[in-house]
């Protein structure tokens, strides 16, 4: 219960300070607002403040967004709060806040999930075969000093000159054909992107750790038994290998949520990412506020799977607790 | 082989300081006629949008991206090194809870927070820099840990050393314990840890200023350098292709030689690169 306060007591600060450092940005909504429409009177730009409540203080703004059922509140669709399930009103799109999440997280788990779930698998592939074969472990190096040192955003670019642009293979960005239908083709250069990036990182700690692991004297003790080479690999070693590739793949959680904005930039890809750096850029005070809440409360999240994953993964940690 | 990310850095280094002074060309000189043109003699990379020389702002963004990388790890080192030592020399509580925020810094993925704090006005927010300094603080503000962890480890085995209880028992307090005898003994993994930083921080340059919160206009990085040529990709390729792949030699080159100097000098734990 004591636990459940504290939790609650953080949100509440993390949020309040988020929303004032939000609305502090510079460029006020109403600035924008007349620079995208300079036809504007000072009457309309009058009413739309009042509309959506920007002449409130920030605090009466604050209790709106978090209690709504104010009379005072500004009147988007409803008056509800977050209390009531509702995440604020977006004046960038003119929706929800809700809605907008609805129909952009879908987009980054269709891009995010399929990249982490080939870069574990790769890197896993990799790492066994660095750790055992001599000939490869060079290529493999390789392969991770590509992956850390590439710009994302920049081999994005270069697979669009390639394969958009020069093949014409595959579309250079956005998230369907205009028939709606082809998906499967927009989310190819991408999630390769992305791949090679989490690929070099993932590679890396599961190499080190194979190593590790393979010059350990239980071993032999399993080899002693009789079990075969690949048995010890892929019964003995890879598991506690894996251990460490845990804590790094949890960190990669909140990306799931959070997207990755540079390759959805690049790629015009309507995913979550690019909608948080739109939420800042264009000043959509709600949407920023919410999407970085859920964002770090995924970050504590993260932190408590990867806990849980050493608990039930390592024998060891459980006995010290 | 081994020497040559330390020469190629060192190349680079000595062109983009000298090149932008001794080249006839001018990286600030519009010209409408000559826009997005290939190779020439005159313009041996060619021009950009605005009929720019691409060479000379190749070389120049080279200077720009390099110097907030090094000052931001210049002060990330300083920042973590002082972290880490603290941490290591005191231990108890103060280590715990300094690891602790050390942890949470490194759990985060930064990219959506630099991007929010990128957006602040460093003017508006009392902040006595400029964006290029609002641009090194931040990373900095995020690239600490790695020092921090290292310098930890390096101080924390000599917390009960001899020759620290030995300096303790003259009369040293932990300030001059830290700086005279337990600072020197962090200097490897520190300098390792700056080296690996330096990679890192490049692309973190790279990232904010392609998204156009980093190095502002007309100043080239290589970052900027890309957010201006994106819209041209398939008109004028060398454009993007250019300021990317010496931000990924670069990169690479740094990585390269912080893994040289952390075996050389028998570091353990340094890692290169852990960016969201």
């Amino acid at each position: 219960m004591a636990r459940g306060a504290q939790v609650l007591a953080l949100w509440v600060a993390l949020s309040a300070g988020l929303f004032g450092l939000v609305h502090v940005l510079p460029g006020s909504p109403e600035a924008q607002l007349l620079a995208a429409h300079p036809e504007l009177s000072a009457d309309d730009v009058a009413r739309v403040r009042a509309l959506e409540g920007l002449d409130l203080p920030i605090t009466t703004r604050y209790r709106c967004w978090l209690l709504g059922r104010n009379p005072a509140c500004p009147r988007w669709p409803s008056r509800a709060g977050v209390l009531d399930g509702e995440l604020g009103w977006s004046r960038l799109y003119q929706r929800p806040v809700r809605e907008l999440l609805q129909e952009r997280l879908p987009n980054t788990l269709a891009l995010m999930g399929p990249a982490l779930g080939i870069s574990v698998l790769l890197s896993v592939l990799l790492g066994l075969l660095a750790a055992t074969r001599q000939r490869w472990d060079r290529a493999v190096a390789w392969v991770v000093a590509v992956g850390l040192a590439m710009p994302a955003h920049w081999l994005g670019l270069l697979v669009i000159l390639v394969f958009a642009v020069g093949l014409g293979w595959l579309p250079s960005g956005g998230v369907r054909g205009f028939d709606g239908g082809g998906r499967g083709a927009y989310l190819v250069l991408p999630v390769a992107v992305l791949s090679v990036y989490y690929v070099g990182r993932y590679t890396r700690y599961l190499r080190a750790a194979l190593k590790e692991e393979l010059g350990k004297p239980y071993l032999d003790t399993a080899r002693a038994k009789g079990l075969s080479e690949a048995q010890v690999l892929l019964r003995h070693a890879l598991p506690n290998a894996l251990i460490p590739l845990l804590t790094v793949v949890a960190q990669s959680l909140p990306v799931l949520f959070s997207g990755a904005l540079v390759v959805e930039r690049v790629f015009a890809y309507p995913g979550m990412g690019l909608l948080i750096f739109e939420s800042v850029e264009e000043r959509d005070h709600l949407v920023a506020v919410t999407v970085f809440l859920i964002y770090a409360a995924l970050t504590f999240v993260a932190a408590g799977v990867a806990d849980v994953g050493y608990w039930l993964l390592d024998p060891r940690v459980r006995r010290r607790s | 082989m081994r020497r040559l990310p330390a020469g190629y850095l060192a190349a680079l280094v000595v062109a983009c300081v000298v090149g932008p002074a001794v080249l006839p060309l001018d990286p600030f000189g519009v010209d409408p006629a000559a826009r997005l043109l290939g190779p020439s003699l005159g313009h041996p990379l060619g021009t950009d949008a605005l009929g720019r020389d691409l060479l000379v702002r190749l070389l120049l963004g080279g200077r720009v991206s390099l110097w907030v990388a090094a000052v931001a790890t210049f002060a990330a080192v300083g920042i973590g090194g002082a972290v880490g030592l603290v941490a290591g020399y005191f231990g108890g509580w103060l280590d715990a809870a300094l690891m602790r925020v050390t942890e949470l810094f490194l759990a985060v993925p930064k990219l959506p927070l630099l991007v929010l704090l990128a957006a602040v006005d460093p003017v508006r927010a009392g902040l006595p820099v400029g964006p290029l300094g609002l641009l090194i603080g931040i990373i900095a503000a995020f690239g600490w840990m790695s020092a921090a962890r290292l310098a930890r480890a390096a101080a924390l085995p000599l917390r009960d050393a001899d020759f620290v209880r030995a300096a303790r028992g003259f009369g040293a307090g932990p300030l001059h314990v830290i700086r005279a005898h337990l600072l020197p003994h962090a200097a490897g993994p520190l300098l390792v840890a700056a080296t690996l930083d330096l990679g890192e921080f490049i692309i973190y340059e790279n990232v904010l200023s392609f998204l156009g919160l980093g190095v502002p206009a007309p100043d080239p990085s290589w970052g900027s350098l890309l957010a201006e040529a994106f819209v041209h990709l398939e008109r004028a390729p060398v454009l993007v292709i250019a300021p990317g792949l010496l931000t990924f030699l670069t990169v690479a080159a740094f990585n390269r030689l912080g893994d040289h100097l952390r075996d050389a000098l028998d570091v353990r734990g340094a890692t290169a690169s852990r960016t969201e």
